[in-house]
């Protein structure tokens, strides 16, 4: 029996969806940035914000695929550094030119990806476990390849990266770019699967979906997602350092369940984690010109966050769709 | 309905936190920003400090702000703003962008990385904000770098150490951290002093990592495998879990180089008169306050001279760093007088401390 489709339905379901809690987020945290810091919509300051922004929101993205797929992934944040230090290493000194080293450098990623989904799907041990220590294995490899940081890409990459294309600023559009990239697989199997999958494992396998297949998969779009992160924060920093992907890991994590995704799997978008992201970033902004003392701007920042994901727990405890077991 | 009250509730209290926020000042975007040249001016100089995580790093924060002080009741300074980042190169890019934004009119900082802050440092100076990294370096041309001179700080114990044992005997390196880049700069300043002496043996070079527990972990295996330790040469942070080896294999140190905290200098006034003798250079948190110094004759439109800019220690081919001597020097002669004057009664963790004087800077201006 259901019910006829009506508008008063729909806005209900546009306001419980995963995605709302993250944009919600956003909205309170771009306001209190607004009130304190008075030329936050500077072409320049949106400018820089959104710089740092890019990064993390593609890495947020990847972190969705996983999640909503009932895994994780700490390995990330290594696989940033990973693609930072190959193509800088590879462009400055062995001089390959910069988009040969870049492909190189996404390909390396993707790789690890490949390592990991094959490691947790197949011979099936804790995605936690496999993508915590491949996170060691990488960070030491990145350590070897640049052991202190240095080298340098061509001037007008991060030129370009810092300007504005048609009065829009071109991390901007690489985000438009990210977003459709998974909007790619969205809205094909592998996405709707991503979410049957991480809701319900076995009846997954029951209805015939490749269980095994699409973990494997989400483990390569989330390391493909940290590559080019890992190219964006490249082209902002114009050099190379062997630790600088260090808090993408837990970062990514804090976006997915901030913009109302579900660490247990199955319930979530990336639209919402793209909001969350953008909190994380103004969260940074809002404790600097509210003239926090430097002593408990991380206490502060850190309180603002938690308070943020208690909004998200509170708000799926009251759309009844909380999953903490998952049942399983 | 209780729980769409506790979700409005939690909305709204995180609303309250923001405006709790910015309640707590004013802001910092239409500060005092005066071009920045010529002296009468109030400046507002933003500190980006790239960890807060250790003691020696809290202590070189708290000196910072000491020295600002005396600044601000003079009217130079008008606001130190202070931000910290965890280790993370990206927080501290957005800090210095704040900075940026809030129009500071010089960023201090020490820095995340040597490299990846240029893009955000390049920023600033388009801006017309003078950047000055301190302690660390920053492998960009155009910044003068402020740090303690690594290379003479090490040459120091190991000179007094050779002298002492009058060029001849056996002795241990205890070394920092294999690959770190003031590893590599102290380690050859060791090797330039200790090659001079064909007298003087190293028994074994091992890295303690800077750290008393692993020092002294890795020194009583020492005292184990070799009875003929004449002296060893510690760099800091070590030297009190080189003593503690000795005491807990009941035998007197020896000879050695000694460390800036409070722990050790306490040893070493006790024992000084049943013959126990040491040096120690200090490597001081006041680097921070130092900088600030040099920041400030800088804002005020003093040029450095030529001969204070050095080859940066990390990329030798950069001219952009000044090398500033350790100000402050400890043997048996002064030990009584700067332990009574500025370690007594201070807590264990604290270390040796010292800054240039304003007149000692101006020394390295035209």
């Amino acid at each position: 029996m259901r019910t006829p489709f009506n508008l008063n339905q729909r806005a209900t379901r546009i306001f419980r969806s995963p995605a709302m809690i993250g944009w919600v987020l956003f909205l309170i945290g771009l306001v209190a940035n607004a009130i304190v810091q008075p030329t936050l919509f500077k072409l320049s300051v949106i400018n820089s914000n959104l710089g740092l922004a890019a990064p993390l929101i593609m890495v947020a993205i990847g972190q969705t695929a996983v999640v909503l797929a009932g895994g994780i992934d700490l390995s990330v944040g290594s696989i940033v550094t990973l693609t930072n230090v190959l193509v800088v290493s590879l462009y400055s000194f062995h001089h390959t030119g910069f988009w040969l080293a870049a492909i190189f450098g996404v390909a390396a990623g993707m790789a690890v990806g490949v390592v990991n989904g094959f490691i947790i799907s197949v011979v099936r041990i804790p995605a936690l476990l496999v993508t915590f220590a491949m996170m060691s294995i990488v960070n030491g490899v990145a350590l070897a390849i640049l052991p202190q940081p240095g080298g340098q890409i061509p001037a007008d990459i991060y030129q370009i990266y810092g300007s504005t294309v048609g009065g829009l600023p071109f991390p901007f559009l690489l985000i438009v770019f990210g977003v459709l990239l998974w909007m790619i697989f969205r809205y094909r199997k592998i996405g709707r699967y991503l979410i049957a999958v991480g809701g319900a494992d076995w009846s997954s396998r029951a209805n015939g979906i490749p269980v095994t297949k699409v973990r494997f998969q989400s483990y390569i779009l989330s390391a493909t997602f940290a590559s080019l992160a890992g190219l964006f924060l490249t082209s902002e920093v114009s050099s190379g350092d062997p630790l600088i992907g260090a808090s993408y890991a837990l970062n990514s994590l804090a976006a997915v369940v901030l913009g109302g995704t579900a660490l247990a799997g199955g319930r979530g978008s990336v639209s919402g984690s793209a909001g969350g992201a953008l909190f994380l970033i103004l969260v940074q902004n809002i404790v600097y010109f509210a003239n926090v003392p430097s002593y408990y701007q991380t206490l502060v920042s850190g309180l603002i966050v938690v308070i943020g994901l208690a909004t998200t727990g509170v708000l799926y405890v009251r759309s009844g769709k909380l999953h903490l077991t998952n049942g399983r | 309905m209780l729980k769409k009250g506790l979700a409005t509730t939690i909305v709204l209290s995180l609303v309250a936190v923001f405006l709790l926020a910015a309640g707590c000042g004013t802001p910092t975007g239409k500060s005092t920003s005066s071009s920045g040249s010529g002296s009468g001016k109030s400046f507002v100089i933003g500190v980006a400090n790239g960890y807060i995580g250790n003691d020696w790093r809290t202590q070189m924060i708290a000196d910072v702000q000491q020295v600002a002080k005396t600044y601000e009741e003079k009217g130079v300074i008008s606001k130190l703003i202070v931000e910290n980042a965890n280790n993370d190169v990206t927080q501290q890019i957005s800090q210095i962008q704040n900075m940026i934004n809030s129009g500071v009119n010089a960023i201090m900082i020490d820095p995340v990385s040597a490299t990846a802050l240029v893009p955000a440092i390049q920023k600033a100076q388009k801006a017309g904000i003078l950047v000055i990294p301190f302690d660390g370096v920053v492998n960009n041309p155009k910044v003068t770098n402020i740090t303690t001179d690594q290379y003479s700080w090490a040459k120091g114990g190991a000179q007094w150490l050779a002298d002492q044992l009058h060029g001849k005997g056996n002795i241990i390196l205890m070394d920092g951290l294999a690959g770190v880049p003031a590893e590599n700069i102290r380690a050859q300043a060791e090797q330039d002093v200790f090659s001079k002496y064909p007298g003087i043996h190293v028994l074994q070079k091992v890295f303690g990592g800077w750290a008393e527990a692993t020092a002294e972990q890795k020194m009583t295996s020492l005292i184990a495998t070799y009875p003929n330790i004449d002296g060893i040469y510690t760099q800091d942070g070590m030297g009190m879990g080189i003593v503690q080896a000795y005491i807990a294999a009941h035998k007197k140190p020896p000879l050695m180089t000694g460390d800036v905290t409070v722990g050790f200098f306490k040893y070493w006034t006790e024992h000084q008169s049943s013959g126990f003798h040491s040096y120690v250079e200090s490597n001081p948190p006041g680097i921070g306050a130092t900088a600030l110094e040099f920041t400030v004759n800088m804002l005020q439109g003093k040029k450095l001279k030529s001969s204070s800019i050095q080859a940066n220690p990390v990329d030798t081919s950069q001219t952009n760093t000044v090398l500033v001597k350790s100000p402050l020097t400890v043997t048996d002669t002064n030990l009584q007088q700067v332990w009574n004057s500025t370690m007594k009664g201070k807590p264990s963790s604290y270390s040796l401390d010292a800054w240039l004087t304003p007149s000692q800077v101006d020394a390295y201006f035209q």
